[in-house]
């Protein structure tokens, strides 16, 4: 079986946003195989055989979301379907080799597929062809109740991504975000799809609920909530929608973050009487609480590096808010942005090279993305001249980021290649805020 | 009226003339040569008892006269050869006081010298008036009395502005709310991000609180609280809007 090599790794289309180091500002986002592989994805068709009309429908679901997973997984070039034979393909003898094998259109692989009801459940074959060397690459049988129809989609996709990269890429096509939704009372957590389908309230208490955070294992988010009045961190199990109050309480308690192993929180606290905000980690049941940043100034909005070592947030310490960096004991500390301007909202990149944050040059200007490579601090720019851009979160993967942004009119959530590229309004429900990105989706 | 205008000056001018040269003092007439009756000039003696006082005060003149028939005191009046009269100047005053007899006249002063009144060196008396609040209940007093404070973008500064109306603020907390609890709400307009602007909202919300605290009003009766950019006053995207919403807002706590 041959499998897809990986290109050499292509720079990003960013532009340098400053410093001296402007003939090395490449920033690689890896892996990242030029879109020169080539895919054939004919529609999935109803399997020879089957009775149940309804098929139809969720044949048109799958496809759609298929095609959307794979390409923006930016991984591939999707062969338009205009070139495609006439007749139908989805089982292997309906493939003509030769058919494809055309050299103008340069097709590496096919995926093919059907489905048919049985018992009032979906059952989906898939396969995946080797142009070149004529072998099936992969071939999968999925079955479920109808409601999970997309479900089934983002697995093909995933199975695609994960193969044709040579297993260097884990898909995200069944990864999830949580944001806030702003309401009539306030603002209730969310959950939906990458692509933003499905989308579900996972609070829904009339208050004011902020700053959703995943825990790495997908089963828990902690959030900020005013609900007792004073606002302090909560808890929730997505699978059973216990909810518990984490501990530490009194005065203000927010932007909660998960360490990468899963035991200890990162949050912004004011306990007490004291004047400001300071970064603190505790278990996360409340045991082991302490003030990593006894300093003067609000710190705030703790992000974890992948390795639990070291925690980037914001603080005013220096006058403005800026991007720092310290370790788990609040020792090392050093400042990753320019010192001017406003710079906030870090998330540190799964590989632990980047940090991206919005920042914006001057009062009346407008927030941007930006990545700070976070060894040598250059920084580049990911949006410009479109709104407001805020609360970044990376993708597993480290190459797709969630954002919000205002540029349609009203805050809504995106998510975007990490070189700009594949941007994705994912919601349109008019006030969408602070999003992040969840784990790898567990597999069961 | 021309004619009248002059008339008018001309006697003016004349009175003033003989008035003039009555006033005038004049060293007692000599004796005269011995052809004449013999007439003997007549003495006065002047004094004012006591001769110093304060601004407001009063003294007495008194006046003693020989071979005299009456007395005049410029601008006080006529008066018996001998007597005494009160008077009140507003400033330091010379008096003189003219003696006329069949001898002639003579005339002799008195000076009153006039202080004026000390300046205050210690406070003045603020009247004491019990002023208790009627037909108001507490909540209408916070909502007219207690107002709120405004900040500059992206700082938690209390400005001496804001000082001021704390200052007025703590008055009344302390005077005529003396039993009320209160949260601050620390706000922040929406152009900061979400998330550093609860921790902007918290140290506006604490630096009310302080400035209050330091003013002598207990900590006790104050919480603090941030909402962030979440609940702003004005929704619009504008910077009237913006500077409405970068407050410290104080909302009474019901008992």
């Amino acid at each position: 079986m041959k499998r897809f090599r990986l290109l050499p790794l292509l720079a990003l289309g960013c532009m340098i946003f400053s410093q001296a180091q402007s003939d090395d500002a490449s920033i690689v986002i890896k892996p990242r195989p030029a879109k020169t592989t080539v895919l054939a994805l004919p529609e999935f068709q109803p399997k020879s055989g089957n009775l149940d009309p309804a098929v139809d429908e969720y044949l048109k679901i799958v496809n759609e979301t298929l095609w959307n997973d794979l390409e923006y997984s930016a991984f591939f070039k999707l062969l338009s379907r205009s070139f495609y034979p006439a007749q139908r393909i989805d089982e292997p003898e309906d493939l003509v080799f030769k058919d494809w094998q055309d050299q103008n259109i340069g097709v590496d692989f096919i995926v093919i597929g059907n489905a048919r009801i049985e018992s009032n459940y979906l059952v989906v074959q898939c396969r995946v062809f080797d142009l070149k060397t004529q072998e099936q690459v992969l071939g999968k049988q999925f079955r479920t109740i109808p409601r999970y129809t997309r479900a089934i989609a983002h697995r093909i996709a995933d199975h695609i991504v994960s193969l044709l990269s040579a297993n260097a890429s884990q898909g995200i096509a069944s990864t999830q975000i949580v944001f806030e939704r702003k309401t009539r009372t306030g603002k209730e957590i969310y959950l939906a799809d990458y692509d933003g389908a499905n989308l579900q309230p996972i609070t829904s208490n009339g208050s004011i609920n902020v700053t959703p955070a995943w825990n790495p294992s997908n089963e828990w988010i902690a959030f900020t909530s005013y609900y007792e009045s004073t606002p302090r961190l909560y808890l929730v199990s997505l699978s059973s929608g216990q909810l518990q109050a984490f501990p530490p309480s009194g005065g203000l308690l927010t932007t909660p973050a998960f360490s990468p192993d899963g035991k200890q929180l990162a949050f912004s606290a004011r306990l007490n009487d004291a004047s400001d905000t300071d970064i603190y980690i505790a278990d996360i049941d409340g045991g082991n609480l302490r003030n990593i940043t006894q300093h003067p100034g609000i710190d705030i909005s703790p992000c974890w590096s992948p390795t639990g070592r070291q925690l980037a947030f914001v603080s005013s310490r220096g006058g403005v808010p800026q991007i720092h960096i310290c370790d788990t004991f609040g020792a090392d500390l050093t400042c990753i942005t320019l010192e001017s301007g406003y710079a906030s909202s870090p998330d540190w990149s799964p590989d632990g090279r980047y940090i991206v944050f919005s920042w914006k040059p001057s009062r009346m200007a407008h927030f941007d993305l930006f990545i700070a490579e976070v060894a040598t601090k250059r920084i580049l720019q990911l949006t410009q001249g479109q709104g407001d851009n805020e609360n970044p979160s990376w993708a597993p993967d480290g190459r797709h980021i969630v954002f919000q942004s205002n540029r349609s009119g009203s805050s809504e959530i995106y998510t975007v290649f990490a070189d700009g590229s594949e941007l994705r309004q994912i919601t349109n429900l008019q006030g969408c805020s602070n999003p992040d990105w969840s784990s790898y989706a567990q597999k069961n | 009226m021309k004619l009248n205008n002059r008339l008018l000056v001309i006697g003016a001018a004349a009175i003033l003339l003989f008035l003039g040269g009555g006033c005038k003092k004049r060293t007692p007439v000599a004796a005269p040569p011995s052809t004449q009756p013999q007439l003997v000039a007549p003495t006065i003696t002047l004094t004012a008892q006591p001769s110093i006082i304060a601004e407001g005060a009063s003294t007495t003149l008194n006046w003693t006269t020989t071979n005299a028939t009456g007395v005049t005191i410029e601008t006080v009046g006529q008066f018996p050869p001998q007597g005494s009269t009160v008077v009140s100047p507003r400033a330091s005053t010379t008096y003189v006081a003219v003696a006329t007899g069949t001898g002639g006249t003579v005339s002799t002063q008195a000076r009153v010298t006039v202080t004026p009144a000390p300046v205050s060196t210690t406070t003045t008396e603020t009247p004491q008036v019990d002023e208790t609040d009627q037909g108001l209940n507490v909540e209408q007093i916070f909502k007219n009395e207690i107002q709120d404070i405004f900040f500059d973008f992206d700082r938690a500064e209390v400005t001496a502005e804001y000082r001021d109306i704390l200052r007025q603020n703590a008055e009344v907390l302390l005077r005529r709310l003396p039993r009320v609890s209160m949260m601050i709400e620390g706000h922040c307009d929406e152009r900061g991000t979400e998330e550093y602007n609860i921790g902007l909202g918290d140290k506006r919300a604490n630096a009310a609180r302080d400035y209050l605290v330091s003013l002598g009003v207990s900590a006790t009766r104050i919480k603090t609280i941030s909402y962030g950019e979440e609940r702003p006053f004005d929704p619009a995207h504008n910077e009237e809007a913006w500077a409405k919403n970068r407050r410290a807002h104080f909302v009474l706590i019901k008992p």
